[in-house]
């Protein structure tokens, strides 16, 4: 049997998302149809169950934490609410600094796709694609840094302090690419670095730092999107993305020498931090040595 | 003071952690990381966008992070206890008339988790297709089959204490009603 509407119509129907005109396409068809009737009905009836077997938990009260923290999320929003009215001139007063924050451009590139919802968390991987085409984007820019190679690891220290971690660079030499710069950005939970990199044939990529959302950078993280390649890791409590306008595979090898070349080497590193290395408090060295 | 759509909002979320997972103490754990996490991130709600779905989606994010790491520890620990086995129903059992509320529970119990969320988000809470699909950060045609897959599956295992008009009902699914 062929039906006038498709399946995915009889659910909208059943939810009330249905436009009027669709709507009495279903009406007169389940008038003619009982055992579609029947289906929808017992679609309507689940959901009705729904509602009537957990609206009790949803009204019940709150747990204690769960109360403290809708009191302080109350306040908090309140505020932003209030905010709102005097930030956009604010803004303008202040000039275009950069949209004030790297999660300002995150929330900003989301908004192109949800205009509703707006994205609780800008995702590190889209903050460091919309780093990279900002600033080294079509055309790419002829300054392109604030610090050019050679002051790169002052970069590195001064990031080390705004984040709270050991800091190297990676180094991507093998893959033909050669540190042009790097700036410091403002970041929403402190700082962030964009590291460039250029090869012979002028092809930029960026390697991006700062902290990263554990919870949403939990593994690595490729996409491609538009003509941008990425790839994301965690390294320790920093997260690492390395964009390009390259091909997916080129840009993973890539990554993958920068992932190679922020590892310790395998016998330099810091003998303190390994086990059984320190001198007992005698000076001898530990036993399990031997 | 509490606003009230924020209020309203906070039921709404307990309401479907309960559903989603079952377990009370779970589903308490699950909202108060989600207000703790909403609070840290205030700063990133627009005045003007959608509360009520600012807060699903994170909810929804700590979830599905619980989902795997719980999963990666099953594999080791064959630690089940994260959402569905752990239920504790709702549903006072043994009563006639909360019989068909208890087949639900169950058949709820024995659906895939990704089509649970879209059948509750849509279905319980009145979500469109759309805002659903921007809280489980899934195409919208993905929400769809997942909501008719959800509901069929749903049906197919009602049927059996409750069988409704069917068109292929020949009496012997009624036979079937209400033997406990």
């Amino acid at each position: 049997m062929t039906l006038p509407i498709d399946e995915h119509e009889l659910h909208l129907y059943v939810d009330g998302h249905l436009g009027e005109e669709r709507r009495r396409v279903v009406d007169a068809l389940l008038r003619d149809h009982p055992e579609v009737s029947a289906r929808v009905n017992d679609y309507r009836r689940q959901n009705e169950l729904m509602r009537q077997l957990f609206n009790p938990v949803g009204n019940a009260p709150p747990t204690d934490d769960q109360e403290r923290l809708l009191r302080a999320l109350g306040q908090r929003l309140g505020r932003r609410r209030f905010a709102a009215l005097w930030r956009p001139a604010a803004a303008a007063a202040a000039g275009l600094f950069l949209a004030a924050t790297l999660g300002a451009i995150g929330t900003e590139y989301y908004d192109e796709r949800t205009a509703v919802i707006p994205e609780p968390m800008p995702s590190f991987a889209d903050t460091a694609a919309r780093v990279h085409s900002f600033y080294a984007g079509a055309g790419g820019a002829s300054e392109p840094t604030e610090f050019g190679a050679d002051a790169a690891s002052k970069l590195g220290t001064m990031l080390d302090k705004r984040l709270g971690a050991p800091l190297r660079l990676p180094d991507l030499s093998q893959k033909g690419f050669s540190l042009v710069g790097g700036r410091l950005l403002p970041a929403v939970d402190g700082a962030a670095a964009q590291l460039l990199y250029r090869d012979q044939a002028g092809r930029l990529v960026t390697v991006f730092l700062g902290p990263a959302d554990k919870t949403r950078l939990t593994a690595t993280h490729t996409s491609e999107r538009k003509d941008l390649s990425l790839y994301a890791w965690l390294d320790g409590r920093i997260g690492v993305a390395v964009v390009g306008g390259l091909s997916g595979d080129e840009l993973r090898g890539i990554a993958e020498a920068a992932q190679r070349s922020l590892l310790p080497p395998p016998n330099g590193g810091h003998p303190e931090d390994r086990p059984g290395a320190n001198p007992d408090k005698d000076g001898h060295p530990a036993a399990s040595r031997t | 003071m509490v606003q009230p759509a924020l209020a309203q909002h906070i039921a709404a979320l307990r309401r479907y952690a309960r559903a989603l997972l079952g377990d009370r103490i779970e589903a308490d754990d699950l909202v108060q990381d989600c207000l703790t996490r909403a609070l840290s991130r205030a700063h990133l709600w627009r005045p003007g966008t959608d509360l009520r779905a600012w807060l699903f989606t994170i909810l929804h994010n700590i979830h599905i992070n619980n989902l795997r790491s719980r999963r990666a520890h099953v594999a080791v620990n064959e630690d089940l206890s994260y959402g569905r086995s752990a239920r504790t129903m709702s549903a006072p059992p043994d009563q006639d008339a909360r019989l068909e509320l208890r087949d639900l529970e169950r058949a709820l119990d024995r659906i895939p988790d990704e089509q649970r969320q879209v059948l509750l988000l849509v279905g319980m809470e009145g979500m469109s297709y759309d805002e659903a699909a921007r809280v489980v950060g899934v195409p919208i045609g993905t929400i769809m089959s997942r909501v008719a897959r959800g509901r069929d599956a749903l049906r197919r295992s009602m049927m059996f204490a409750e069988p409704s008009v069917d068109g292929a009902g020949d009496g012997r699914a009624r036979h079937l009603r209400r033997v406990k």
